[in-house]
């Protein structure tokens, strides 16, 4: 069962076609991977799912609903959330309150309960609580919870991203080069990371990623983008050996 | 208690009022006002109207002042907060005069010449006990989820966005509840001062409520409570240097910017545990201290 479905989707900045007429499918459960050169528009495509941009043409649908040009806060509640190229943490505040901030999934409590501190509140309150400290826990930031999220060393900020876009308790993660500035060390680490996400939090996910090793070691089925367009899809064995890949993407890496 | 500090108490007070709100809408979510005096002349002429010409209590009084500024509020963000870049600031800014100058015209409320005959019935009791209840109320929202949306709207936009905040929804009930705060002030200030004239709410006082926030530190009520004590009653007390009390005054401003760009408390807060962690931190360094000497 697909999860989520993009149809003929484009988008046009002015006379520039970031994405053009792309069709993809995420299926439920999956992790797969989106790749291709500088400027191919695979950041574009996260941004036209989370509905950060317009679509220009076409349609997007996530778990049989159509979410084409739904505000983002309104997808995010649907269950689909991301984490950024340029990491976006709430940088002055502590890595808990990063992630405490983003745990509401199940408080409901009003303004009003909010402000006469009233016992639906209070519980709720601690529920979210402990469902964070729960989740640094998982995410083995516990130990740094009190730290500033900006005074946290590169990786551990990548990761802390990742623990907040948990706390939504997702459906589908988009995950804009996880891997970006990590040494084969750390990349290593955040394979395994990924993989144990996917088992525990019951989601699927699409990574963008240029560290081939982690893209073709953990995905299931990879996209290949060039200028926009759909350039090849299928399984990481099928995709090392395309020559259009190899010429357009692959070629230039090794 | 002396008339005189009773009244420079009062006055911080309504002051205060004023301030909580704006902290909620600057230090919290980060949106800057400079029509705050007009939120505040909203809900003094609304007030006394109620008090004066239909009699009314003073407690209901100021919640139907409160109500009225929230209301205006809400079209003013309704309109501005989605737009991107300073609008709001800018709309507030235009609202904020426009008010006055529609005061000014309004012979129903004694034009530019002013209100007399308000029933002076703000004290100083009842302006500590609805300071107090303000600061709970503001303190029990800051500290629940919807308080910590509009910090994270403060900190990143677009995270907010992806955490599933309601960006323009936050910044719109931040906006309508410090308002309300401000309406109260007006009110407050409407029955203490037994007389309203525009002109008391003229760019100068907004400009002067978000100098305190600023001061007192952004992202903290304390601060905000430390500010309006003491930006409000430094004039008063400088009265008698007269022509110098507005230097000295801007230089107190600027000295403790420059020294504490953060302003006094800059996001900290004086709570019970906070108290106990600075003397047990005091008290570190003078164990320190005294075994050093010896
Ligand atoms: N907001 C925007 N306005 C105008 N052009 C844009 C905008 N966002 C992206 N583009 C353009 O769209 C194209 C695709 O950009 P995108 O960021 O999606 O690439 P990418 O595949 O993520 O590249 P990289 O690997 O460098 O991150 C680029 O030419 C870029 O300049
Ligand atoms: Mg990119």
């Amino acid at each position: 069962m697909n999860l989520l479905e993009m149809k003929n989707v484009t988008k046009r900045f002015g006379g520039l076609t970031a994405v053009s007429s792309v069709d993809f499918e995420i299926e439920k459960g999956s992790i797969t991977g989106l790749i291709g050169p500088n400027g191919a528009g695979k950041t574009t495509i996260f941004n036209l799912i989370t509905g950060v941009y317009k679509v220009t043409e076409g349609k997007i649908t996530f778990d049989g609903k159509d979410i084409t040009n739904k505000e983002p806060y309104m997808i995010a509640d649907m269950g689909i959330t991301r984490t950024f190229q340029n990491i976006r943490l709430f940088k002055k505040l502590s890595v808990y309150e990063n992630v405490l901030t983003a745990c509401q999934y199940n408080a409901n409590y009003s303004l009003f309960e909010a402000m006469l501190y009233l016992p639906r509140c209070r519980k709720q309150e601690k529920q979210l609580k402990e469902q964070a400290e729960n989740l640094l826990e998982i995410m083995g930031l516990i130990d740094r919870k009190d730290f500033i999220a900006n005074n946290l060393p590169y990786g551990l900020q990548r990761r802390l991203e990742i623990a907040r876009a948990l706390s939504l308790n997702p459906k589908l993660l988009l995950l804009d080069e996880p891997a970006a500035g990590m040494n084969p060390d750390e990349t290593a680490q955040l394979m395994n990371l990924i993989s144990d996400i996917r088992k525990k939090f019951d989601l699927s996910i699409l990574i963008i990623d240029h560290h081939m090793d982690l893209v073709m070691g953990i995905c299931e089925k990879i996209m290949v983008l060039n200028f926009g367009c759909k350039l090849a899809e299928g399984t990481p064995i099928e995709i090392q050996s395309n020559p259009k890949v190899i010429e357009a993407y692959l070629g230039v890496e090794g | 208690m002396d008339a005189y500090i009773q009244g420079i108490l009062i006055l911080s007070g309504i002051n205060l009022m004023a301030v909580l709100g704006l902290s909620l809408l600057t230090g919290f979510t980060g949106l800057f006002s400079f029509g705050h005096a007009g939120f505040m002349a909203i809900g003094g002429y609304t007030a006394a109207a109620m008090t004066v010409k239909y009699h009314m209590p003073f407690i209901p009084a100021l919640l139907i002042g409160a109500i009225a500024a929230s209301f205006v509020s809400a079209i003013i963000g309704a309109l501005t907060l989605k737009l991107k870049g300073d609008y709001f600031c800018i709309a507030t800014l235009g609202f904020g005069e426009a008010t006055r100058l529609i005061l000014d015209n309004v012979q129903y409320f004694g034009g530019a010449r002013g209100w007399p005959g308000i029933p002076a019935y703000t004290n100083l009791t009842n302006v500590v006990i609805i300071n107090i209840i303000a600061i709970v109320l503001l303190a029990n929202l800051i500290r629940s989820k919807h308080g910590r949306n509009m910090i994270a709207v403060r900190e990143e936009e677009l995270a907010s966005q992806i955490a599933g905040i309601n960006v323009f929804k936050y910044k719109l009930i931040s906006l309508m509840i410090s308002a309300a705060y401000a309406g109260i002030a007006g009110g407050l200030m409407a029955h203490y001062m037994t007389f309203l004239q525009p002109k008391m709410f003229a760019l100068t006082k907004s400009t002067e409520l978000t100098i305190i926030v600023i001061f007192g530190g952004l992202g903290s009520i304390s601060g905000s409570v430390l500010g309006a004590l003491v930006l409000t009653s430094l004039p008063e007390i400088l009265r008698a240097f007269s022509n110098w009390r507005l230097v000295i005054y801007g230089l107190a401003v600027i000295i403790i910017m420059i020294t504490r760009p953060e302003g006094l408390m800059g996001g900290y807060e004086f709570t019970p545990q906070s108290m106990k962690k600075l003397f047990s931190n005091l008290k570190g360094k003078r164990l320190k201290s005294s075994e050093g000497r010896e």
